[in-house]
């Protein structure tokens, strides 16, 4: 029973981080039509971020640096390697590709192939729910937490976050509104890629770092998008977690592997039916 | 008419060139060369898969290495389990490669555009974990080894020997690529043609445009198959991360930069992305990062290919792709 | 005089809007049919109601003895019916003469994967043929994304023809052409209704006044009088609903 309570939580744990990063990958498909391959390879990249800059400026610091730096890439990225190649329309998730192989290689070279851990930035365990639980994991899902709502906040209550929504509604009318479209879409993949270097930056002291972690993290993130509803932000959290929590559950009675297998195909089934999405929303 | 005299006429050098390749490398003092070639024309195969349903009916297929590996996992199988002869684990392979997208093209081209290319994924991960974990059948990772039997006992053609090894691969490639000419230009392949084009005219014309996909994921699944059945052969070996995702990737990369929705374009593409990684994997460990830089590069600059640009060049005399709305003859009427 | 098309009480609403109002219309075999009408008067939709495109609300569409109201647009066309669109729509990537090719080997039910298409002789002769009635002829090898306007409508005329139909329904046929596209486009119209039975629905009165030999004027969905041309110009209720009528007659 014990293990069954700690598989749940640690699902809802990277049930929330993973919410951030696929909330990221969802913008980015909503506003600007990419399928972004490389996004796991943005959180790997926050995750080896985060684990070097704590070493000099402390983790807490790292945080706040990491999802900036996201920012500054993300923009750079969309200015000069997405926006060239937007024309040619399918061809932009050949492009991310590309990236994704310049992201992994860059961090083998840069940090090396040998994976490191991190040191939790908080010692100790709570008591919770009758087992001993690691407070930083508690954090972690706190932060992400507040993270996600902050983004709803933002996309709703400040200008910016007006115009993404319009944008991603109906780009011909936002123009004629003057809305700046262009800038919006930069900051759009700006948002995105910081939004999953942040998941990576909170997960860092909790996985393994190296540059092969985006890999793993891309096909939950895209399932959580593609059940929760290409472009539906809510949909989409709300998917992350409950695949998290129900891949934990599962794989206290079977391995990981079978585990992955039916949130594969719960997610085939998904799109087969509504390619929508399972959660009402936006639609595309 | 010249560009496709032109285009035939390098096709056949090309095919002409790669046979000669056994007899001429060894003058170079270069036979391990003859290998690389050989695996260059099995994995040009598995780009050619891609570029069917890519180039020519639009369809961005992100999961073709699942029938690579059926393709080569039945051919193992088939030697390591049930003790096939060559012939019978490749019949094994490829059947098995084309039932296997059968079955999965009819669900996956319900979608089109990114529910295609995603749902593609999602089944190619699918049997990727579940190869992974099936480590009794198919050793997951660390996969299958085994020793290839004779292609013909009785004449002592055996894949042991280099060359008879390449030109068994090499007939093989070539009687898929004079079959997908042979596609491309045939009713059916029009009807890919007018699908990818303009779905709701062919629709108006009477094509079945569900149909029309399906059979050609099921072809496509059917040449992949082929790849990976011959690569299980070469390399006597058979693991599951050839079916990962980033495989299919690859093979993306090739269609792309050699030329989608041309026949050369998959070899091209293919044999310069592998040439380039020998070369390059000695002289710098990072050369990854040069692909996929070379990668964005093509497709910002050149996303016709290789193939693709050149073959616009020698189209010249008739206008392309920047078109007038009005035709040059009604300009000069005068009105 | 036998019917071409029998429509008898046709009507279509959307919601609270009804796009045609119970319309009962003949449309006489052997002669070139215009239907004509102020914009909104339904005819386009009538169009789509006839080739199974719209689903009607009520009444039926005779064609050779069958009621087509239900039949789905594919299967509307292998009943020897045709229709080109009003928004022109061909295979940009494929030249002219590949256009029509696979619209014959469509129709021929061809689909092989194991002969070239050209080396369908029946197939190429047609192919032919159809270049020759609609003068693309001398456009054969170019590729139909570059055609001019006038020549994209004559492709749509041939890829209705590739079918073979006993009726053709050419829906705003000149639209947005020059003047000497207009001659030459209705000349070919003229041509075929020869062989064809034709509907027209054309905007351009001196094109119809021209050609037609029978009047059909639309109003608000409902029909509003079917008289030859002379008449049609003639009676006061057509020049009412238009804000005038034709200068020149015949």
């Amino acid at each position: 029973m014990e293990l069954v309570v700690a598989l749940a939580i640690n699902g809802l744990v990277w049930g929330l981080i993973v919410a951030l990063i696929a909330l990221g990958l969802s913008i980015i498909f909503g506003l600007l039509d990419i399928i972004n391959v490389a996004h796991g390879d943005f959180f790997m990249v926050g995750t080896v971020l985060g684990l070097t800059i704590a070493g000099t400026t402390g983790f807490w610091i790292a945080l706040v640096l990491v999802p900036l730096l996201g920012l500054m890439l993300g923009v750079l990225i969309e200015r000069f390697v997405i926006r060239p190649t937007i024309n040619a329309a399918s061809l932009t998730i050949v492009t991310t590709f590309g990236l994704s192989m310049i992201l992994q290689e860059s961090v083998r070279a840069a940090f090396g192939a040998q994976p490191r851990r991190m040191a939790a930035p908080i010692e100790g365990t709570i008591p919770l729910f009758g087992i001993d639980y690691d407070i930083y994991r508690i954090f972690a899902a706190a932060f992400s937490a507040m993270c996600i709502a902050g983004f709803f906040l933002f996309m709703s209550r400040t200008t910016l976050g007006t115009w993404m929504r319009a944008v991603r509604h109906d780009r011909e009318t936002a123009t004629a509104l003057g809305i700046p479209v262009q800038r919006v879409c930069a900051f759009t993949f700006g948002l995105g890629t910081a939004l999953a270097l942040l998941g990576g930056a909170i997960a860092a002291p909790i996985t393994t770092v190296e540059f092969r972690t985006g890999v793993d993290i891309l096909p939950v993130s895209f399932m959580a998008v593609v059940i929760g509803g290409l472009g539906n932000a809510k949909g989409t959290v709300a998917a992350a977690v409950l695949l998290a929590v129900l891949e934990g559950l599962v794989s206290s009675i079977a391995d990981p592997t079978t585990a992955r297998i039916s949130s594969l195909a719960v997610m085939s089934i998904a799109l087969l039916v509504r390619p929508h999405g399972l959660f009402a929303g936006a639609t595309r | 008419m010249t560009s496709i005299r032109i285009r035939t006429v390098s096709a056949i050098a090309i095919a002409a060139l790669l046979a000669l390749t056994p007899l001429a490398l060894p003058m170079f003092g270069a036979t391990f060369w003859i290998n690389v070639i050989a695996e260059i024309l099995i994995w040009s195969l598995l780009a050619m898969s891609v570029n069917l349903l890519f180039g020519y009916v639009g369809l961005l297929s992100f999961g073709q290495a699942l029938y690579f590996g059926f393709g080569m996992y039945g051919a193992a199988i088939g030697i390591t389990q049930f003790g096939l002869g060559l012939w019978g684990a490749m019949l094994l392979g490829v059947t098995a490669a084309t039932a296997m997208a059968a079955v999965a093209g009819a669900f996956a081209v319900r979608l089109t555009w990114h529910y295609f290319a995603i749902i593609t994924v999602v089944f190619s991960l699918i049997f990727y974990f579940t190869a992974m974990s099936a480590k009794s059948l198919t050793g997951g990772d660390d996969g299958l080894s085994f020793t290839a039997p004779p292609i013909l006992a009785a004449a002592g053609l055996t894949l042991t020997d280099k060359t008879t090894q390449f030109y068994f691969i090499f007939l093989i490639c070539l009687a898929c690529y004079l079959g997908m000419a042979l596609l491309v230009s045939s009713p059916l392949g029009m009807r890919f043609a007018a699908v990818r084009d303009n779905e709701n005219r062919a629709s108006l014309i009477g094509i079945n445009v569900y149909l029309t996909r399906w059979l050609a994921f099921v072809i496509a699944g059917f040449i992949a198959g082929i790849a990976g059945a011959l690569f299980a052969l070469f390399g006597r070996y058979a693991s599951a991360s050839y079916m990962f995702y980033h495989v299919s990737g690859e093979a993306v990369v090739w269609t792309i930069v050699g030329g989608a929705g041309t026949l050369m374009g998959p070899l091209v593409g293919t044999a310069l992305l592998i040439l380039f990684r020998e070369v390059m994997s000695g002289l710098w460990e990072n050369y990854l990062i040069a692909v996929g830089a070379g990668v964005i590069l093509v497709v910002m600059f050149a996303p016709r290919g290789v193939v693709g640009s050149l073959n616009s060049l020698t189209l010249r005399r008739k206008a392309s792709e920047e078109a007038p709305v009005v035709s040059p003859a009604e300009l000069a009427k005068v009105e | 005089m036998d019917s071409a098309l029998s429509i008898r009480g046709l009507t279509k609403r959307f919601g609270g809007l009804i796009a045609v109002d119970d319309i009962s219309v003949e449309f006489p075999k052997g002669l070139l049919n215009a239907v004509i009408g102020p914009n909104g008067a339904g005819k386009t939709t009538l169009f789509n109601l006839v080739t199974g495109m719209l689903p009607a609300t009520s009444g039926s569409v005779i064609f050779e003895g069958a009621d087509l109201i239900g039949a789905r647009p594919h299967q509307i066309v292998a009943r020897g019916l045709s229709r080109t669109l009003q928004i022109k729509s061909v295979f940009g990537g494929m030249t002219v003469a590949d256009n029509i090719r696979i619209a014959v080997l469509a129709h021929e039910k061809i689909s092989s994967p194991f002969r070239t298409a050209a080396s369908y002789g029946a197939v190429t002769a047609r192919v032919d043929d159809l270049l020759v009635q609609t003068g693309l002829d001398r456009l054969a090898t170019t590729d139909a994304g570059i055609l001019s306007y006038g020549d994209v409508a004559l492709l749509e005329i041939a890829l209705a023809l590739a079918n073979r139909p006993r009726l053709l329904l050419l829906d705003e046929p000149i639209c947005g052409m020059s003047p000497s596209e207009t001659e030459r486009t209705v000349a070919r119209i003229s041509e075929l209704a020869r062989t064809t039975d034709v509907i027209l629905i054309e905007h351009d009165m001196e094109v119809v006044f021209a050609i037609a030999d029978l009047i059909t004027v639309m109003a608000q969905g409902r029909l509003l009088v079917q008289d030859k041309p002379k008449a049609v110009a003639a009676d006061a209720r057509v020049q009412e609903v238009y804000l005038g009528a034709p200068e020149e007659v015949e």
